[in-house]
């Protein structure tokens, strides 16, 4: 039976991080799942389609790049379903920002740490989290979620976008 | 005064034998950095018009403000020219210390025009610049040039030298240090050797270090990069991370698994048994030692060890690049023929990238029937590989013809569909049907195909600085442009590449601001890698290289992967070129003069 991954408000409207339910293809499955967490209907979709905002990714990719809602799906499938950044709010998964780096670079532009992980910056908040690295053959990247709020949350967004922003060669 | 720069640089005709010494214009350093940057303006001065293997090409020898300082990973050192294989503006970057030393020889670059009559070298040292004869040196492999070189005058100088490719115009001849580092890609040996120009011999004492403007910050700045390189969940972590202990070829394995790795000449995008040509198998079974360049604690230098016919050969290193061009790509996984191909370019002074996709190209022709010569060979023959490589060298057979370049072999044979190249400059070893990214990198990189004016896999791959997905086309365009410009601009510092794997535009600004005495913002850093990258494009677009000059080869708009992990997939390229060109405010592929204006390229108007 495929796995579905909940992240974030989809973990607080479900109570679950992680749901097994029922189906062939991607449709299939969230149909199942809002049958049976029915709060969930409004988020995932819009008319018939998948709503803008949500992202859905099959094994790390996005299935508006494979066959959308009629993607089959394997028996052992895993999804990862994200809700859609709403409400002032911005998130991103950096790789290779260490947390004590952005510390930094949030105490450098005004930032004040509220508590482990949170810190206040003029008309925003800034949540971030280590998650499981990121594993590719024998390399190994660390994964930070970061997760904006408040009035002048894009702003911030950007600015430390383009701090994390690194590449290599 | 901006901090970081010896403010002197040589130009040297060595028609005339003549040096004349120079402080580089203070505008142009904030507005180019150096290194690359710096070299691009110089050659863009010089003209786009002149013949790259012809006295008028301007061959610059380049460092940049962070060079022989202590920054982390600042060993690297820009050779900047009109190449003879593309035609258009190219760079190509080596490390080791010459870059260092060149600066604690008191300078930031040096200009060389004109061509000897005889074989030159030049030696570097104490702010002179002296011409000496080098007939005795003439015929030499770049190991034995550099031997010689360093027993005359010390095993402290360093030494960049041409090969027999060089001197024999091989159109992708390259320059070789003595730690065994390339400036690879573009043929800029070959125009050393239109030069006769041999080597370069850099005497520098750490004592001449630039010191910052602003110790205090750049107490901060250096603490910061080093903390964040030396992170033990960065991939550069020395000894820890993944591109510590395997070096570039950690790649290898990755890239198969994936159906980006192109094989057999791009006909398949993996290969079987890819382990033992991986940098997994290579530092089990071949490594040495772990070698570094100049103020580098990540060590991705490999020294291996290959056995052949009883002879043990030590070089480095077993690079991704290299042992896939003369691996994968020529249908080869063996670990010790490989590195011997390797060793032998490095020795030659030739392009290991360029070089395996000759004889790719040359093994596929053969085996459709499209070359009937008696030089031909098939994928696999790693004896008939060695035979084409040294043919092509030393000019033989059909080497002679190889030597002008893959694309211009193939359609010399009427085939020119077999060259996997853009602008005349073959692809390197990620293959764009299982890496969307890498296919607009390819057709908008100013210097021909390459993987390191934007390194679209650090996101399609590693996540970093976020990931995409390998096998959507959407939002590569943006992507490329920030890599390009991103990459530009630490080209210019000059900075290794996998620095950027952990430091970031806040740990560049620092550095450079502590170093040049003023503040310098992220934003700045990418306006000045913007400007770079326009300059390149302007040059480009005025040598000839106009609309429709951004393309793919054939191969991966028409033929679909046939490896797991992308299967089925073409690229995309229209869709992404679109997009790209909206980002860049090009259109279809041109500068149009107001962006070359609102970058100060050229006046504006109310100049």
């Amino acid at each position: 039976m495929p796995k579905v991954n909940l992240y974030a408000t989809f973990r607080d409207l479900t109570g679950q991080t992680q749901v097994r339910v029922e189906g062939k293809t991607v449709g299939e499955v969230l149909e199942a799942l809002v049958r049976a967490y029915p709060a969930l209907r409004a988020e995932l979709f819009e008319g018939e389609g998948l709503s803008e905002g949500v992202s859905l990714f099959l094994e790390g990719r996005d299935v508006r790049y494979l066959q959308g809602l009629t993607t089959p799906l394997a028996e052992e499938a895993t999804l990862d379903l994200f809700p859609p950044v709403a409400g002032g709010g911005f998130v991103q998964r950096f790789g290779a920002l260490p947390p004590w780096l952005l510390e930094r670079y949030l105490l450098e532009w005004g930032g004040k740490k509220m508590e482990e992980g949170v810190y206040a910056l003029p008309g925003a908040t800034v949540r971030f989290q280590e998650e499981e690295p990121l594993r590719v053959g024998s390399l190994s990247i660390s994964q930070l979620r970061v997760e904006v709020e408040g009035e002048e949350a894009e702003a911030w967004f950007q600015r430390i976008h383009l701090a994390a922003a690194r590449g290599g060669g | 005064m901006l901090g970081g720069y010896a403010h002197r640089l040589a130009r040297i005709n060595l028609s005339s034998g003549q040096v004349e010494y120079f402080a580089p214009d203070p505008k142009d350093l904030e507005m180019y950095v150096g290194g690359r940057g710096l070299g691009v303006k110089y050659v863009f001065e010089n003209g786009p018009k002149v013949d790259p293997l012809g006295p008028d090409n301007l061959l610059c020898i380049m460092n940049g403000p962070l060079s022989g300082t202590r920054a982390k990973m600042s060993g690297r050192l820009a050779v900047v020219t009109k190449s003879p294989l593309t035609g258009t503006v190219t760079d190509s970057h080596m490390g080791g210390w010459t870059a260092a030393k060149l600066k604690w020889a008191g300078f930031d670059g040096l200009l060389i025009k004109g061509a000897s009559e005889k074989p030159v070298y030049l030696l570097v040292k104490d702010g002179e610049v002296t011409l000496h004869d080098a007939s005795d040196l003439w015929g030499k492999t770049t190991h034995e040039t550099h031997r010689i070189l360093r027993e005359r005058h010390g095993e402290d100088a360093d030494v960049m030298a041409i090969g027999p490719a060089g001197e024999n115009l091989v159109r992708f001849a390259n320059w070789i240090n003595n730690d065994e580092r390339a400036a690879g890609r573009g043929g800029t040996g070959a125009v050393a050797g239109s030069k006769k120009l041999k080597a370069i011999v850099v005497v520098g004492k750490q004592e001449k270090m630039p010191q910052p403007k602003d110790p205090e910050l750049w107490r901060e700045a250096d603490q910061q990069a080093s903390a964040t390189i030396n992170d033990p969940k960065n991939v550069t972590a020395p000894k820890k991370g993944g591109l510590s202990l395997y070096g570039t070829n950690v790649l290898m394995n990755i890239c198969n698994v994936m159906g980006a790795l192109p094989t057999f000449n791009g006909q398949h995008t993996c290969i079987e048994g890819v382990e033992t040509i991986s940098g997994e198998y290579v530092r089990e079974h071949r490594l040495i030692k772990d070698n570094t360049c100049h103020a580098c604690p990540v060590a991705c230098k490999k020294m291996v060890e290959v056995h052949l016919n009883g002879k043990a050969i030590r070089f480095e290193s077993y690079e991704y690049e290299s042992a896939w061009a003369l691996g994968a790509h020529v249908g080869s996984t063996d670990t010790d023929w490989t590195g011997y191909a390797i060793y032998l370019c490095n020795a030659y002074g030739m392009d290991t990238i360029e070089t395996g996709n000759a004889i790719a190209v040359l093994m596929e022709a053969t085996e459709k029937g499209y070359y009937q010569g008696p030089d031909g060979i098939r994928f696999g023959d790693k004896e008939g590989e060695i035979r084409i490589l040294e043919a092509i060298a030393h000019r033989r057979g059909v080497g002679d013809s190889l030597a002008e370049g893959p694309a211009r072999f193939a359609k010399a044979i009427g085939h020119p569909e077999l060259s996997l190249e853009v602008k005349g400059q073959s692809i390197p070893a990620y293959d764009p049907r299982g890496l969307k990214g890498m296919g607009i990198a390819y057709a908008t990189s100013n210097r021909g195909a390459c993987h390191l004016r934007a390194y679209t896999p650090a996101s399609e791959i590693l996540g970093v600085p976020y990931k995409t997905d390998p096998l959507a086309w959407e939002g590569k365009g943006k992507l490329t442009k920030l890599f390009q410009d991103l990459s530009a601009f630490t080209d210019s510092l000059d900075l290794c590449k996998f620095s950027q794997f952990a430091e970031g535009l806040e740990e560049y600004a620092k550095q450079l601001a502590a170093y040049w005495g003023r503040p310098v913002t992220p934003e700045e850093i990418l306006l000045i890698g913007e400007r770079i990258y326009n300059l390149e494009r302007y040059y480009n677009n005025l040598a000839g290289h106009g609309e429709g000059s951004d393309y793919l080869p054939e191969r991966f708009l028409k033929e679909p992967s046939d490896c797991a992990g992308s299967k089925g997939q073409l690229t995309e390229l229209e869709q992404m070129l679109e997009e790209y060109y909206r980002e860049r405010g090009w259109e279809k592929g041109v500068v149009p003069p107001a962006k070359l204006q609102a970058l100060g390229i050229l006046p504006s108007a109310a100049d």
